[in-house]
């Protein structure tokens, strides 16, 4: 692909409810990164009115470990969004949807940013455990989670 | 107004909103309550309430409350500290299908015991909860997004440079 030297494309998405609040918030203290999202994915309409003030936004719907068939329906969309979209980073709070899209970019060679959510104390989240051996950087927000773990950084709490 | 809320989880959450109503009923609740109820298949006889807000409706509904009551989700616990709401949450369950796990009762623990919000665990512990809701001061809570973004920051900057070698091969 043909592409501006070193420009990435990153993709930022989050599940609605805490997911997107944590990812938003992290957003606010972005200055650091050397490009602005290109795109944005998210889980429900009813977010996509506010993440489109920020840029391009994919809605590929809610899952959970419950019903194959609809986290199926979510990969699908996840691929399309990928293939569409071509990430090089992918970064994301989770959950389980945005870990469709990690694996989805990973196939075509994207790197992993997982920030496990501050909801998650006692032990990573299933999306969280799911993503451990793919993500490139995975970040706790409890240092004990992270003492716990190698491969895994505590950096602070978004939240 | 009081503002009841279960979050956007794609799971049904009727105790929560069930205990509220019963509240209101009982006279435990005086101040007038709005709510977003999800999926839940209750329906409030005693609230006005909604399935789903657009996030912006919420969000002022979730300013002009004088009080939250919620699941005990992340996002509404940080809503709540960001806007210095009192707050009482009662945790999804795994065992009443709320959630597919219990990760919102380490939530509501963790962030209680840090003098953050109040938990009720049951809907026998609501009642006492909603007494008080009213006169509750949340404590601030220091958080460090910046910490966090300047990590993924360094990172972002490690690939640009790999990015940029790769162009030049």
């Amino acid at each position: 692909m043909v592409r501006k030297q070193g420009t990435l494309r990153i993709c930022v998405g989050a599940s609605a409810g805490g997911h997107m609040n944590e990812l938003l918030k992290l957003l606010e203290a972005s200055r650091s990164w050397p490009q602005p999202p290109a795109f944005y994915v998210t889980t429900l309409e009813a977010l996509a009115e506010k993440v489109a003030q920020l840029g391009p936004v994919y809605i590929i719907g809610e899952c959970n470990r419950q019903h194959p068939l609809k986290a199926l329906r979510v990969l699908m969309r996840s691929l399309r969004v990928v293939l569409k979209e071509r990430p090089d980073v992918v970064i994301t709070t989770g959950s389980l949807p945005l870990a469709m899209v990690c694996l989805s970019a990973k196939l075509f060679g994207a790197k992993i940013v997982w920030i496990d959510s501050i909801a998650n104390i006692e032990r990573f989240s299933l999306s969280g455990r799911m993503m451990l051996p793919f993500a490139d950087l995975f970040l706790t927000q409890w240092p004990e989670l992270a003492r716990r773990h190698k491969d895994v950084e505590y950096a602070g709490a978004i939240v | 107004m009081i503002f009841l809320t279960v979050g956007t989880y794609p799971l049904p959450f009727d105790r929560l909103v069930k205990a509220t109503d019963t509240a209101i009923m009982e006279g435990l609740i005086e101040e007038e309550v709005f709510a977003q109820i999800g999926l839940c298949s209750y329906r409030p006889q005693n609230m006005e309430y909604v399935q789903m807000l657009q996030k912006e409706t919420f969000d002022s509904y979730f300013q002009k409350a004088s009080s939250v009551i919620s699941h005990a989700g992340i996002g509404t616990i940080t809503m709540a500290l960001d806007n210095e709401k009192p707050l009482l949450v009662m945790p999804r369950m795994k065992r009443y299908k709320e959630h597919v796990n219990d990760h919102q009762i380490d939530t509501a623990r963790e962030f209680g015991e840090l003098g953050h919000i109040l938990v009720a665990y049951d809907v026998e512990d609501l009642p006492d909860g909603i007494r008080k809701l009213k006169s509750f001061t949340p404590k601030e809570r220091k958080a460090s997004p910046e910490a966090v973004a300047d990590r993924i920051g360094r990172f972002l900057n490690s690939l640009s440079e790999c990015h940029q070698v790769r162009a030049w091969d």
